[in-house]
C-alpha cells in the first residue's frame, strides 16, 4: 500500500508498481483529455498575444472537460469571452502539473520517493484534476454516496471505483503530510 | 446535499448614469458545493489562495459543504477574474458577479 510520512523538510513517498502505473497512467489520460503540454509553440508570437490554436470561447462537450474548464459568470456572453481569454493558460497549466506528477512517479526507481512541498503542491492539485475527471465517468453527483448504491457485484464500474478510492486515500495522505 | 443546484444570480437592470459599472457594488467570487472535492483539499486551496487562517478556511468550506455555495473573496471585477482563475486552476467550481 502506499505511504505518505513528512520526515522533517521532505515528504517520502512509497508506492507499489502497480500503484505507480495506475496513478501515471491516469495522470497522462487527463493531461491528453485537456489537449496535453505543448513542449515549445511553434509560434511564439501567436502564442504572445494569446492566439493559441486551443482558444476556445465555447464550454467542452465532455462533461469531464467542462467540470475541469467551468464557467466563470453564469450569463454565457462573460462566460465565452472569460474562457477566450483564460481557456489555453488553464489547459496548460493543469496539463504540466498531470505531466510532473507521471513523471516524478515513473522516476521513482524502487518506489521511493522524497518530494518537498512545493512537488507535493503540484501533486495534490493534479491529483484533484485525475478525481474530478473520475467522478463525472462515475457520476458521483451526491455527498451521501448515494451514487454507490444498487451496486452489483459484477458492475463493470468497480475497478474504477477502486481507482477513485484508492486516488481519494493518497490526496488525503498528501494533504496530512503538506505544509 | 447534492451539488446539482445550478448557479444563478439574478441581475438586475439598474439606469446608467455615467459608467456601465457601478463602482459601490463590488465583485464577489462564489465556490459552489461540489461532490469530488475533499473537504480537506478545499480548506487547504481556501489557505493557500487567500491566505486565510485555518479556522476562516474551515468555515467557508462548511458553508460550501452545507449551504451549497459561498462568498470566499471580494473587490473588484478584474481582481475577481483572477481569483476565479486560480480556484479553476485548483479545480474548485467557482463563478464571479456583482454582489
Amino acid at each position: 500500500m502506499a505511504s505518505i510520512k513528512r520526515k522533517g523538510e521532505v515528504i517520502r513517498v512509497t508506492f507499489e508498481p502497480e500503484e505507480r502505473m495506475v496513478l501515471g497512467g491516469f495522470a497522462r489520460e487527463v493531461s491528453e483529455l485537456l489537449g496535453g503540454v505543448v513542449a515549445a509553440d511553434p509560434d511564439p508570437l501567436a502564442a504572445m498575444v494569446g492566439m493559441g490554436s486551443e482558444t476556445s470561447s465555447a464550454p467542452p462537450e465532455d462533461p469531464a472537460l467542462r467540470r475541469l474548464l467551468p464557467d466563470a459568470y453564469d450569463d454565457p456572453a462573460g462566460a465565452a469571452e472569460f474562457r477566450r481569454l483564460t481557456d489555453d493558460e488553464l489547459r496548460r497549466g493543469k496539463a504540466s502539473s498531470l505531466t510532473r506528477l507521471a513523471d516524478d512517479v515513473a522516476g521513482a526507481a524502487d518506489g521511493l520517493l522524497e518530494i518537498d512541498d512545493e512537488t507535493a503542491d503540484v501533486w495534490v492539485q493534479a491529483l484533484n484534476d485525475v478525481r474530478l475527471v473520475l467522478g463525472v465517468r462515475l457520476k458521483v453527483d451526491d455527498d451521501h454516496g448515494t451514487w454507490r448504491r444498487g451496486l452489483t457485484p459484477d458492475d463493470p464500474r468497480k475497478p474504477l471505483i477502486a481507482a477513485y478510492d484508492w486516488l481519494t486515500g493518497v490526496q488525503e495522505m498528501l494533504l496530512s503530510a503538506i505544509r | 446535499m447534492s451539488a446539482g443546484a445550478a448557479p444563478t444570480v439574478e441581475r438586475v437592470e439598474q439606469p446608467v448614469e455615467e459608467d456601465e459599472v457601478t463602482p459601490d457594488r463590488p465583485w464577489v467570487t462564489i465556490v459552489w458545493n461540489d461532490p469530488v472535492n475533499l473537504m480537506t483539499y478545499v480548506t487547504y486551496v481556501f489557505q493557500k489562495l487567500f491566505g486565510y487562517p485555518k479556522a476562516k478556511a474551515q468555515k467557508l468550506m462548511r458553508q460550501v459543504h452545507e449551504e451549497g455555495r459561498a462568498v470566499v473573496s471580494s473587490g473588484t471585477r478584474e481582481q475577481m477574474e483572477h481569483d476565479v482563475a486560480r480556484l479553476h486552476a485548483h479545480g474548485l467550481w467557482a463563478t464571479l458577479s456583482q454582489d
